[in-house]
């Protein structure tokens, strides 16, 4: 799967390798996707109108994170190295833009999961154990986008990304998890005229994750518990058990684009989303299933003047979960036997947002640009009988900007310097539970510190700097050098700071 | 090439409609509230109209959810419940019309509560009072994997001398609290228990006797298990203990205690070729039985007394107990959930007991409900382990002021 993988991510930037003469700075790069609304709206039809160019990019890079400031069941270090290639070609008759990302991670004394890849990825129904281990994961995410040009009014696409990761706790209880999830996105665009578009795409997604808990010393057996939502949970003894996760999800998006003097997207997004957690594979038993509905809306509005561009963006985001438990009887010849399901939790996300940013155009490139950008984030989970609660609202604010430094030479050689300062201030927190057993880690440790994580005010620091030059002067390819460092530090008694720092060395083509 | 799109079309649209399937079922969820079910307890003792009082007990285990309520004359409603899988305990004194006092039970296990004021009906019946309990089980061992110091004590909870021979014991199968369960022949019914293995207190029928509030023990291995070579951290010394399983391994030889005769193992009354008698440690289930006098019981011989688990390929035989045999049982699992794997007939014992954990030196004891006038104990028996025991107890011989019978091999 690996050469796989590997040949089509070099074939997508031997492609493009010679392709037309256009700015290959990073710069550039930021500049012209800064513009191509259609490319962010996500429907792969209208990707020829964003004008796109040919393009290649390839890195590889090293990361390593630290602190205290996190959530229970991230690692208290890790580190990741990652390659990342993406490019574009535009063939006239259509446009094909692919991309390909590998990350190897090292998650260092992550608590309270012993089943799952990403305990964060929306899934409540996990297993959790008291030991702190290391995980090892890998991660591959594989996508492309093709766009036809205009027949009459109609112009089509299709999208598809092919997600794939393994795992494997390294402590008992272990485990050894495969993810995968496929996703196809066909789209239309309709144009009114030169300047108004319309646009729909579908959204068809399949995933599963499996995992088998063992241990290897049999001769201690390890108490766990299986997570049911808000520190809810059933202590067990032993080695685990055997986890099968299987999803599938639909969805939609309405878009509508004007361009003039101001350009204009607005984009609608809506997706549902089911997933049955299965126990064991020799008489499997429902475990539990979670049902997502969620709702997107984004309006992006831009002015270009001589010098600058003015955007302005506007999000909200909500989605809706419903947390379904079974009850079920075994009977000795025919299995497991699912007699109800009752909707037991619910977990509400909520986030409205917008972002000011102005850009001082220079050639095909930018030379600097700044933001502000706020989103307010809204929590509110419940389980419903014996009824818990946990609610979160928080508004995070941020100031940003980068400086785009022509250096001395023939190479066009830059300094891209970014600093970005955001302030995260609680306004409600509340975390109550009211289940059986409060004495339970699921509870105390688990679900208490996870609250006071969200309840945190904080300020984040970023500084991102990427030096770029060409390889050789009057040529296009150019390599670039990137280095960046985040750190929070918060105010909360529980917690000091948490920090990352990473570094990366590609090529653009 | 012309096929492609039917081939496409083939394999897509099962794959679309499973994804379909699977959000609709997800929809159909129904979101969960308090329900309420109507309970009746017909109970067939002559001169019993009425279970007006009785105790009625609701848990659910795996959510920790416990109901206690008192039956109304004919028809309980009962309210707030949460959905789920429940064991349903009745029990309480009622008296019949001519004045004679019955200790009535009746049980519901794994009993699912998935319809809001449905009926249940729960026969009540007198309970047989049991003279011989288990009043301590040792089965979790000692870290780092000592189990040798296994045992079980047995208390004379009457008021008249039992003598103790030919009383037998047995472990019943599956060894581990288990939602496999095996699956017996259909024309049996309910009418048995089934054992892994059974042994039996030897003696002429007056060798042991036991006195009101005296109690013995039955060890594992019968030695003083602090000693540096063998577990200095285990809690108790077994070397008192009145008899002992010895499996005739030289490597842990024969104690004082007296030996417990064998009776049946795999369909033979050899002890076979395992080295200790070793019951799980995450707790297993235990009875003790007597037979009738003027019956025989042979499982050994007699083929109708044993089966095979006709659930598996398995060819290992178990031992039939017929239910009225049975003087006490006691089930033990891993933990409070592992009640939805329960293996002991509710008849015997309607719950399970646990310690939470293997190796960690902790028993379970028997509930003392009052005290004779010398001062030992009158032991809580409502044939339901989770609440006649308190779990996790450091284990010991004879506490609450039992006593030690005459015969013990230390006087």
């Amino acid at each position: 799967m690996k050469k796989l993988y590997i040949t089509m991510a070099l074939a997508a930037a031997s492609q493009v390798a010679s392709a037309q003469e256009a700015a290959n700075t990073p710069a550039s790069l930021e500049w012209r996707r800064q513009q191509n609304l259609w490319e962010q709206s996500g429907n792969p039809a209208g990707l020829k109108l964003d004008k796109p160019t040919r393009y290649a990019s390839v890195l590889g890079g090293y990361e390593a994170y630290g602190g205290d400031f996190r959530r229970p069941q991230q690692g208290a270090s890790g580190n990741r190295q990652l390659v990342q290639t993406e490019g574009g070609l535009d063939a006239g008759i259509f446009y094909l833009s692919g991309k390909f990302n590998y990350t190897r991670d090292a998650v260092k004394e992550t608590k309270f999961n012993a089943s799952i890849i990403d305990p964060y990825r929306g899934m409540p129904f996990i297993v959790a154990d008291l030991n702190a281990s290391d995980w090892t994961l890998q991660h591959y995410d594989l996508q492309f986008n093709a766009a036809t040009r205009a027949f009459g009014r109609w112009s089509w696409g299709l999208g598809a990304q092919y997600k794939a990761s393994s795992g494997a706790k390294q402590r008992d209880i272990r485990t050894e998890n495969y993810y995968y999830s496929i996703a196809v996105k066909p789209g239309v665009v309709y144009s009114l005229n030169d300047r108004q578009h319309i646009g729909f795409n579908l959204e068809y997604s399949n995933m599963k994750e499996e995992g088998s808990m063992s241990n290897v010393n049999t001769y201690v057996d390890q108490t766990y518990y299986e997570l049911y939502g808000l520190g809810t949970a059933v202590s067990q003894v032993g080695s685990g058990r055997t986890n099968n996760y299987e999803g599938d999800a639909w969805g939609g998006a309405l878009q509508y684009a004007y361009k003039g003097d101001i350009s204009l997207l607005v984009d609608a997004t809506y997706k549902v989303e089911a997933e049955d957690l299965q126990i064991s594979f020799t008489v499997p038993r429902d475990g539990a299933s979670v049902l997502r509905k969620s709702w997107k809306a984004n309006v992006t509005l831009q002015k270009q003047t001589p010098r600058f561009l003015h955007s302005l963006g506007l999000q909200y985001y909500q989605r809706d979960m419903d947390g379904i438990q079974y009850i079920t009887e075994r009977d000795p010849l025919s299995g497991w036997k699912s007699l109800a399901r009752y909707v037991r939790s619910t977990y509400g996300t909520q986030e409205a947002g917008g972002i000011y940013r102005i850009t001082a155009k220079r050639g095909e490139e930018y030379s600097w640009m700044a933001d502000l950008s706020a989103m307010y984030t809204k929590l509110d989970d419940k389980y419903l009988m014996p009824a818990s609660f946990k609610k979160i609202e928080q508004v995070y604010t941020q100031a940003g900007g980068k400086v785009n430094i022509v250096l001395p030479g023939n190479k066009e050689s830059r300094l891209l310097v970014g600093l970005n300062v955001g302030y995260n201030r609680n306004f409600t927190a509340g975390y109550g539970y009211n289940g059986a057993h409060p004495d339970y880690p699921t509870v105390t440790e688990l679900e208490t510190n996870d609250y006071r994580y969200l309840a945190s005010d904080y300020v984040k620091l970023e500084l991102p700097v990427t030096w770029s030059s060409k390889i050789k002067e009057g040529g296009r390819q150019a390599i670039f050098v990137k280095a960046c460092g985040r750190y929070w530090k918060t105010s909360s008694y529980e917690f000091n700071d948490r920090y990352t720092v990473g570094g990366s060395v590609g090529v653009n083509f | 090439m012309k096929y492609i799109k039917q081939i496409v079309a083939a394999l897509a649209v099962p794959l679309l409609l499973a994804g379909c399937k699977k959000i609709e079922e997800a929809r159909d969820a129904e979101t969960i509230g308090a329900y309420g079910v109507n309970i009746t307890a017909p109970v067939d003792i002559p001169g019993v109209t009425s279970t007006a009082g009785l105790k009625i007990v609701f848990e659910n285990f795996a959510e920790g959810f416990k109901l206690e309520k008192e039956l109304t004359a004919g028809t309980t409603k009962i309210e707030g419940l949460i959905p789920g899988m429940y064991s349903i305990n009745i029990s309480g004194r009622v008296e019949a019309a001519n004045g004679e006092v019955y200790y009535l039970n009746g049980a519901k296990i794994n009993y699912p509560i998935i319809k809001n004021n449905s009926a249940i009906e729960i026969p009540v019946s007198g309970l047989k009072v049991s003279p011989l309990v288990f009043s301590e089980i040792f089965f979790a061992g000692t870290n780092p994997f000592y189990f040798r110091n296994q045992f079980y004590e047995i208390y004379n909870n009457s008021d008249e001398t039992i003598y103790l021979d030919g009383l037998y014991f047995a472990n019943l199968t599956p060894a581990t609290a288990t939602t496999t369960l095996p699956t017996w022949p259909a024309e049996d019914g309910s009418n048995y228990a089934y054992a892994e293995r059974i042994w039996k207190i030897p003696g002429n029928g007056t060798t042991y006797p036991l006195q009101p509030g005296e109690s013995f023990s039955i060890a594992q291995w019968a030695a003083n298990h602090q000693l540096p070579q063998y577990s200095p951290t285990s809690p108790i010394n077994c070397f008192p203990a009145e008899f002992e399983f010895n499996m005739d391994n030289p490597n842990f030889p024969g104690q004082p205690a007296v030996d417990m005769t064998h009776v049946f193992y795999n369909a033979s009354a050899s002890k076979g070729t395992l080295p200790q008698y070793l019951v799980s440690v995450f707790g297993g289930a235990y009875v003790i039985f007597r037979v009738p006098e003027g019956e025989v019981y042979d499982p050994v011989n007699n083929a109708s007394l044993r089966t095979r688990n006709l659930g598996s390929t398995s060819t290992m035989q178990y031992a039939k107990i017929p239910i009225p045999y049975i003087l006490d049982a006691v089930e033990a699992g891993n933990n409070q959930n592992s009640i939805n794997a329960k293996r002991v007939p509710s008849v015997l014992d309607a719950g399970m007991t646990y310690v939470g954990a293997t190796y960690n030196s902790l028993g379970v004891a028997r509930k003392v409900g009052a005290t004779n006038a010398d001062g030992s104990p009158i032991y809580t028996d409502s044939n339901n382990s989770t609440d006649d025991f308190e779990r996790g107890v450091v284990p010991q011989f004879r506490r609450h002021g039992a006593k030690m019978p005459a015969w013990n091999h230390t006087k």
